[in-house]
C-alpha cells in the first residue's frame, strides 16, 4: 500500500512492484498522463512529483510513496490559458501531446524568470510533437509565459 | 522494462550492498530510466533514496557530488556553475528535463556507458569516485576494473582544474556522435574523448604535447593518430577522427 497525494487529494492504493507511476496515475482516474513511447523520450507522460517535472512512465510507483504529483487535472485555470493560446496559434493538431507539453511549460513558468526562445527550447527538449515544427506552440508559450 | 521481484529502500549503504549482494539477480537502480530500456528480470531492486546522498557539496580543494543527485541538479547548481560549467553544460544536453530530474549520476557513471557525456568530464578533471567496498579511487582506475558488485556513492573533482567540454549530436537530445572534455591545471592537460563510440579515452601523447606548448595542427595530429575511433549508427570511424579534430579547434579557441 502506498500514500500518493495528487493534485491535493490523497490516494492510498494497492501496486504491483512492477507498476510504474503513469498505470497508478491512469488507474486512479487521472487521464490526462499519456504514453507515447517506450524509450524516455518524448515526455508525453510528464507530471510533476514534488514540484519537478519527471517521466511518469520511468518511476516505479513504489518510489513515489509519500510523494506529491501534479497532474493536468490539477491545474486547469492555466491548462485554460495556456490551451487558448495553443489553439489560437494553430499549435493544437492532433493534441496527443498537449498534455505533457502543458505540464513541463507549467514547470518551467515556475523555475524560470522570463526565458529566451533558446531557453524555453531547451527546457522543453523532451517534449516530442510529431504535427508541428514547435513553431507555433512557441508562439503561444510566449504568450503565456508573457515574454 | 524490467520486471521485478522485490523492491528495497535499504537505510544504511552498509545495508544496500548486503542486499545487492545477496542473490545473483538483484540490481541497483538510479533513475532508473536506462534500465527501463532493458527486459531484464529482477529478483530485487536496491535504491539508494533516502540516504542524503541527493547533494553537492564543496570543500577547499573539491567539489563533492553524491550518487544520488540527479542530472538535472548538477546542471542548475551553483556550486558546479562556479567550478566546472562545462560539466553542467554536459549534462544539460542529455534528453530532456523530465529525464533528468529522474537520472541519477552514481548510477550514471558506474554502468560506463559508452555514450556518457560525464565520464569524459570526469577523466579529464582527474575527479574520484567512492565505491561503497572498492574504497576511493581514481575515475580512471574504475574505469579499469572488472564490473562488479558494488556501490558508486560519492564523485570528487578537484577544483584545481579548468575543464572545458564540447560534442556533436545529430539532433538535440540524441547521445554524442562524439564528445571532447579537456581539463587543464597550471601545469597538466588531459584531453579525453568520449562517445568514440566506445567509451571514455585519454589522449596521452597529445595532452602531452599540448602541456609541451605544441601547435594545435600538431596535436591534433596526435589525436588523430593514437585515439581508437569506431563506427556504429551515428557516425563512421573516419567521420569521427575529423570531427576530433573540428572539437578540439573549438575548445582551443576558448582555452
Amino acid at each position: 500500500m502506498i500514500t500518493l497525494t495528487v493534485n491535493g487529494k490523497v490516494h492510498q492504493t494497492e501496486v504491483d512492484t512492477n507498476e510504474v507511476l503513469i498505470d497508478t496515475l491512469r488507474r486512479l482516474g487521472y487521464k490526462s498522463v499519456k504514453r507515447g513511447c517506450e524509450t524516455a523520450n518524448c515526455g508525453l507522460c510528464t507530471v510533476l512529483l514534488d514540484d519537478k517535472a519527471i517521466l511518469s512512465c520511468s518511476l516505479l510507483s513504489l518510489r513515489a510513496d509519500g510523494k506529491h504529483i501534479l497532474t493536468l487535472e490539477g491545474v486547469r485555470e492555466e491548462a485554460k490559458l495556456l490551451g487558448g493560446f495553443l489553439a489560437e496559434q494553430g499549435g493544437e493538431q492532433c493534441g496527443y501531446c498537449t498534455p505533457g507539453l502543458m505540464m513541463n511549460t507549467i514547470a518551467m513558468k515556475r523555475e524560470l524568470v522570463d526565458p529566451t526562445d533558446e531557453e524555453i527550447a531547451h527546457y522543453l527538449m523532451g517534449n516530442l510533437c510529431r504535427c508541428s515544427g514547435y513553431v507555433s506552440q512557441l508562439r503561444a508559450i510566449r504568450q503565456y509565459l508573457e515574454v | 522494462m524490467y520486471t521485478v521481484r522485490s523492491y528495497v529502500r535499504p537505510e544504511s549503504l552498509e545495508q544496500a550492498i548486503t542486499e545487492l549482494k545477496s542473490g545473483k539477480h538483484n540490481r541497483m537502480i538510479g533513475g532508473g530510466v536506462f534500465l527501463k530500456m532493458q527486459h531484464r528480470a529482477i529478483s530485487k531492486l536496491i535504491s539508494l533514496d533516502g540516504l542524503g546522498l541527493d547533494q553537492i557539496t564543496q570543500t577547499d580543494e573539491s567539489v563533492i557530488i553524491g550518487g544520488a543527485v540527479s542530472l538535472r541538479d548538477i546542471e542548475t547548481n551553483p556550486i558546479i556553475l562556479d567550478h566546472f560549467p562545462a560539466l553542467s553544460y554536459a549534462v544539460s544536453q542529455i534528453v530532456g528535463v523530465q529525464l533528468r530530474n529522474l537520472a541519477q549520476v552514481g548510477a550514471s557513471v558506474f554502468s560506463r556507458y559508452g555514450f556518457s557525456d560525464i565520464i569524459p568530464c570526469l577523466l579529464a578533471a582527474d575527479a574520484s569516485v567512492k565505491l561503497a567496498e572498492a574504497g576511493e579511487m581514481k575515475i580512471s582506475e574504475f574505469l579499469d576494473r572488472e564490473r562488479d558488485w558494488d556501490i558508486l556513492y560519492e564523485i570528487s573533482l578537484p577544483k584545481e582544474v579548468t575543464l572545458a567540454y564540447d560534442n556533436l549530436r545529430q539532433t538535440n537530445g540524441d547521445f554524442s556522435s562524439l564528445n571532447l572534455a579537456i581539463g587543464k591545471t597550471e601545469d597538466d592537460w588531459r584531453i579525453v574523448y568520449g562517445a568514440r563510440p566506445m567509451g571514455a579515452f585519454l589522449a596521452e601523447a597529445a595532452s602531452q604535447a599540448a602541456k609541451d606548448g605544441q601547435s594545435l595542427e600538431e596535436v591534433t595530429r596526435l589525436v588523430q593518430e593514437e585515439v581508437p575511433f569506431g563506427t556504429n549508427l551515428r557516425a563512421s570511424a573516419d567521420y569521427r577522427r575529423h570531427l576530433a579534430g573540428v572539437l578540439l579547434e573549438r575548445l582551443w579557441e576558448v582555452q
